[in-house]
């Protein structure tokens, strides 16, 4: 839809949204004048695109943008007769503080304006300082006159469309100057809220052509191209004359400290421009041999080879040389001039000590006036590159190139070659890098640099990775390269691969690394709720099995799969994963940090960390909720070629729904007996609570009995004692004993529609009403401080029978009338889920059986989950 | 028009046939008449081994497995009983199954007298009899309701909290005073107990409770009065730090409470004011669990806050 020279100078996205959702509120009739208004509004970052346009045109040696430019610098961007002689002075005041300077440019891209404006001093300097001032004023009168449009797109980010129409209408733009609220109030938004595609418009006709393109194509095209379509750009309709952005109140708008940036720039391009103008000496007339020469040298030492050796030189009529030469020696960066004691320099031989970063060349003369000019000129370019760098806006001092000593070598005339030196390597890199990630299969390039050698070796020096034909290490020329390949892909491994090179005095080594690395891509395979029962078929139908209550604490486990197949993470097939969960928006975080598995069928629903689970609290349980999980790996991920880290995630959304069930009315009663004190008030609430754990009805409606607590003189342990311990407690509760001892037992004790739990103080199982033939008001029951032992009770309060699956866990088995279950109540322990703990029920010890049975290790199945379901209705 | 006097004559009936009694009394009234289905016949009898009155017991069997095995029956029966009984006899057909003599007369019980102590109610009665007691303790407020306190005691003295008492305001407190068979009881002076204010109760979350950080909780509650009736849940305001977050049985705290120790109360105006109150501890995130809120915030931004009412 753009064509725009940069996309970052200026946030146009931004700019779109704003005119879309205006334009959705504005009249056909009216649109023609907003077009009008943001044109103009628009106009002063059109010119900045302009700019950048043509600075990089110019730079790449356009010549019609170079005139184009030329022409804009010398009659100025904005308008010289209104110049702001104030922004003028301000402009050249050197100020090294420029922290800050793009606060409150939202629109605007810091780097894009600072490297533009760079660019612009650069080029503006062939044409005096005038012409720089002139250019940046232009650039600040510009950013300045952008303060309407940023402000208006920031009424629009904070209250939309309507806050931007009220800003207009009632003139509250800062910055708004009276020629434009003029212009907008002549704004025709209508009622607003409409939706732009209701309208079948035509192209409003200000004098300008009309084609078919689309009306915001048309609508921003000053921006797109800032220098086509030139008519459709009428300046005498289209634009407020004089230009509107130059008025001082925009200028005071402008971004502390901007100002201060552009003219650091602007010093900074000058100093750049003036160190380049100095150019290094020349050659003398009185040199007599040239630069650098070695005429009189007849041989070398050839057994100086190393840093601190000392190297003779012989020749003839060397001490002629002492006053107008130096002597210089290959170093690792260039011929260098050497200083030698008088006594050492004779007219037959020189001798020297190597220095340390000596390297094979030629050794050799140079004239000495000439190097100390040289080396006067690199001081002095060093200086002038210390100043520039010490501008805060020295990054964006382009051409500040760095300048050397003197380092020219004499010729070699073969007798002259010094053989000496250590090998230097100059680059080693693996995929142009000193290590280099790559997904399993890859294939890379090994290059290398080396000199002062005459060959090197590569040895894989790791265990893995692939080596070369016949053997780990191969060896080549100083300058080469090779490619390995493929790489494994069973795990992350790291192959490293050394660089050698030998020469005169030593060898060096260089090493890279190739780390193969796959990266996860997680997917959410399904979400399965339990409230403690729960079957997980068809991952695209999750909640199909047993229903879940509302207000009641729910487990989501979130099935994670990742597609790394064979690939092994730290040795094995699972990549740990974390998330959040959110129910209705609000967050929820996990209970465990699961294991992502190559595929569904890897995991096993028994295990609680091969899930991602959630508690999701009863007070968000109910009705239909839209459950939204986001899961991400515990570790971050080296991504190739160059091992920034990456965090896979992954988002999926789904929805449950909880049906009302009522809640069980529970009211406690404390029991003690003798030698056992009753349980504390807390505890036996607890455990009532907990019992719900295994049933479907929320835990909503628990409390103390009325009789709170119940002393005995029984023995609870036994099966009488229980029994008496029950028949009281009911006797309590709605007098089933029946006998009207006293003339005022008329009345019952009144009826409260709950069920009383008995918590017996000692172990011995429970007793309930509902199949025990001396009570048959099925609400009472009597059990030990256990919460499955309470559950099954209260089963038989809501007329469960007992299950009898042909296990006991202890002497005897259940009594009957016996309820059938499938698999004679054998529970799938991959389906039982304990809410409270937040951990699978698979029991090692032995299989799970319903809670209706006696069996050791009991839950509630998904049958009798269904049964009391209906039940509760 | 002299009331008839029944005795309550009741016990257990194993499989081998043998008789347990149990502990039965006399009374004027009998609030659900039996259905007889038994051939074992109670009677009453004199000196002279004159049948006075006789009657079939009903019985209902259990098969209770915690009774070791043993096929167990509770029998039960009514009958009146003339000042000139002296022996009770249960017999099945032809068999005595069991036999046991009549105290002469009916055992003395003094009107209990109540002391009321702090938070406690001592009740203390005299008694005399032939034979052992045992005592059965009844309270009944001004709701014609008696609920049972204690029920076979052998001392004569019984104390109970107040705090447990289903009732409250004035109340009298009875003791039944039996041997098994013959029983007297007598009723106290009424007493004045003070009004007790609705009990709130806090189900979630629990006393002491460790919840992990960046977890959303819920508050659930009741509240009931001595009587047992609910509280209404819309005088429940619910708070955390003495901040008022909600009212109703139920709130969400969707926002996750800071790490550290907190107050979780609910409070009701009725009745002169009540509240309860728990103490729970929001972890402090452990390393892990603050890379994962960072992360968290990185990819899943913008997490829910504030408060849902029930």
């Amino acid at each position: 839809m753009f064509d725009t020279p940069s996309r970052h100078l200026v946030d146009v996205d931004a700019i779109r949204l704003v005119v879309t959702d205006l334009a959705a509120f504005t009249p056909r009739e009216g649109r023609g004048q907003l077009q009008r208004v943001f044109t103009v509004l628009l106009e002063p970052l059109r010119r900045l695109l302009a700019i950048e346009r043509l600075v990089a045109a110019a730079e790449d040696c356009d010549d019609r943008a170079r005139r184009q430019l030329t022409r804009y610098l010398i009659t100025g961007f904005g308008d010289d007769s209104r110049r702001d002689r104030e922004t003028e002075k301000r402009s050249r005041v050197k100020d090294r503080r420029s922290s800050d300077a793009m606060a409150g440019l939202t629109l605007l891209g810091d780097r894009e304006l600072t490297e533009m404006t760079s660019a612009l001093a650069s080029f503006s300097l062939e044409f005096g300082e005038d012409a720089v001032a002139g250019a940046m004023d232009s650039v600040l009168s510009l950013i300045g006159g952008s303060r309407v449009i940023e402000a208006i797109v920031a009424a629009h980010r904070l209250g939309g469309a309507e806050v931007v129409v009220q800003q207009l209408r009632g003139g509250e733009m800062p910055g708004m100057p009276g020629e434009l609220q003029d212009l907008i109030g002549g704004l025709n938004f209508g009622t607003g809220g409409r939706d732009l595609s209701e309208f079948d418009f035509e192209l409003p006709d200000f004098g300008i052509p009309h084609d078919d393109r689309d009306w915001l194509d048309d609508f921003f095209d000053p921006l797109g191209n800032p220098f086509g379509d030139v008519g459709w750009r009428d300046p005498d309709e289209w634009e407020p004359t004089p230009p509107w952005w130059i008025y001082p109140r925009l200028q005071e708008d402008i971004p502390p400290g901007l100002a201060s940036l552009i003219a650091c720039i602007m010093t900074v391009a000058k100093l750049v421009t003036a160190r380049a103008a100095i150019a290094p000496p020349t050659l003398g007339p009185n040199a007599r041999y040239g630069m650098v020469w070695a005429d009189q040298i007849t041989s070398i030492d050839p057994t100086a080879h190393c840093p601190e050796d000392l190297l003779s030189i012989y020749g003839t009529g060397l001490a002629a040389l002492r006053d107008t030469a130096v002597l210089v020696l290959p170093t690792a960066s260039g011929c260098r001039a050497v200083s030698v004691q008088t006594r050492n320099w004779t007219d037959t031989r020189i001798r020297v000590t190597l220095p340390t970063d000596v390297v094979s060349g030629p050794v050799g003369f140079a004239d000495k006036a000439y190097v100390a000019a040289y080396n006067a000129w690199h001081e002095d370019q060093e200086r002038r590159l210390e100043e520039i760098r010490s501008y805060r806006c020295a990054a964006f001092a382009a051409g500040a190139t760095v300048s050397t000593p003197f380092s020219v070598c004499a010729p070699n005339l073969g007798r002259n070659y010094l053989t000496a030196g250590t090998a230097i390597i100059d680059s080693f890199r693996v995929d142009g890098r000193a290590r280099v990630v790559v997904t399993p299969g890859s294939s890379v390039t090994l290059t290398w640099s080396a000199r002062n050698c005459s060959a090197v070796e590569v040895t894989r020096v790791s265990a893995v990775g692939p080596a070369f034909p016949g053997s780990v290490t191969a060896v080549g020329s100083p300058i080469g390269s090779i490619t390995l390949g493929p790489f494994g892909a069973s795990g992350p491994q790291d192959a490293s691969y050394s660089l050698r090179a030998a020469g005169p005095c030593g060898a060096v080594a260089a090493t890279v690394v190739v780390a193969v690395r796959k990266t996860p891509r997680l997917s959410v395979a399904g979400v399965e709720l339990t409230q403690g029962i729960q079957a997980f078929g068809p991952l695209s139908a999750p909640n199909t099995a047993s229903p879940l209550v509302a207000n009641k604490d729910t487990i989501a486990r979130v099935y994670v799969t990742h597609d790394l197949d064979s690939y092994l993470v730290d040795g094995t097939h699972a990549v740990s994963v974390s998330g959040r969960l959110r129910v209705n928006g609000v967050a929820v975080a996990p209970l465990n940090v699961a294991q992502a598995l190559p595929s569904v069928g890897w995991i096993n629903r028994g295990t609680t960390d091969h899930t991602l689970n959630f508690r999701i609290p009863a007070g968000i349980a109910n009705g239909t909720a839209v459950i939204g999980v986001t899961v991400w790996t515990a570790a971050e991920f080296e991504q190739p070629p160059d091992g920034e880290l990456l965090r896979p995630s992954r988002t999926s959304t789904s929805s449950a729904t909880w049906t009302t069930r009522r809640a069980l009315r529970l009211r406690y009663v404390r029991v003690s007996a003798p030698g056992a004190p009753a349980l504390s008030d807390a505890a036996c609430r607890d455990i009532v609570v907990r019992a719900h754990d295994l049933l479907p009805a929320p835990p909503t409606d628990i409390a103390p009995a009325r009789m709170p607590t119940w002393h005995t003189s029984y023995d609870p342990t036994t099966s009488d004692g229980k029994q008496t311990v029950l028949d009281h407690l009911d006797d309590q509760h709605d007098c089933t004993l029946s006998e009207a001892i006293f003339p005022w037992e008329d009345d019952c004790p009144p009826g409260d529609g709950a069920i009383w739990v008995g918590i017996l103080p000692v172990s011995g199982g429970g007793l309930a009403q509902s199949h025990r033939v001396f009570a048959p008001g099925r609400n009472t029951l009597v059990a030990q401080a256990d919460r499955i032992t309470v559950a099954h009770e209260i089963g038989h309060t809501q007329k469960l029978n007992h299950v009898n699956p042909g296990v006991s866990c202890g002497a005897g088995g259940p009594d009957g009338d016996y309820d059938s279950l499938p698999a004679g109540g054998m529970i799938s322990a991959a389906d039982a889920f304990d809410t409270n703990a937040g951990a699978s029920l698979a029991v090692s010890g032995g299989p799970l059986y319903d809670m209706m049975t006696y069996a050791c290790n009991r839950w509630i199945s998904r049958s009798n989950w269904q049964r009391l379901f209906d039940k509760l209705s | 028009m002299t009331e008839t006097t029944f005795l309550r004559f009741t016990g257990l009936i194993h499989d081998d046939g043998s008789f347990e009694p149990g502990v039965g009394w006399t009374t004027t009234r009998i609030r659900t008449p039996l259905e007889p289905n038994s051939q074992h016949i109670v009677e009453v009898i004199d000196e002279g081994d004159q049948v006075l009155e006789a009657t079939a017991a009903t019985i209902t069997v259990s098969d209770d497995p915690a009774a070791a095995g043993r096929l167990v029956a509770r029998l039960v029966a009514y009958l009146p009983l003339p000042d000139s009984g002296h022996t009770v006899r249960l017999r099945h057909g032809d068999e005595i199954v069991h036999t046991v003599d009549l105290a002469p007369r009916s055992p003395f019980i003094g009107q209990p007298e109540l002391e009321f102590r702090e938070d406690q109610i001592l009740i203390r009665w005299d008694a005399d009899h032939d034979r052992a007691l045992s005592f059965n303790v009844f309270i009944s407020g001004r709701r014609p309701s008696t609920y049972t306190l204690a029920s076979g005691l052998t001392a004569t003295e019984l104390r109970v909290d107040v705090e447990t008492l289903p009732v409250d305001g004035e109340c009298t407190v009875a003791v039944l005073a039996t041997d098994g068979l013959r029983s007297a009881h007598a009723v106290s002076a009424p007493l004045e107990l003070p009004h007790r204010p609705p009990r709130l109760t806090i189900l979630a979350p629990s006393e002491g409770q460790e919840i992990s950080p960046d977890s959303p909780i819920t508050l659930l509650g009741t509240g009931s009065f001595p009587s047992g009736e609910d509280l209404s849940e819309r005088s429940a305001t619910w708070s955390v730090d003495e901040v008022v977050v909600g009212r109703g049985s139920w709130i969400q705290v969707s926002e996750p409470l800071e790490p550290g120790e907190h107050t979780v109360t609910v409070s009701s105006d009725s009745h002169g004011g009540v509240s309860a109150s728990v103490a729970i501890r929001v972890r402090e995130r452990s390393d892990d669990e603050q890379s994962w809120a960072r992360i968290a915030a990185e990819l899943d931004p913008d997490p829910h806050a504030g408060v849902t009412a029930a």
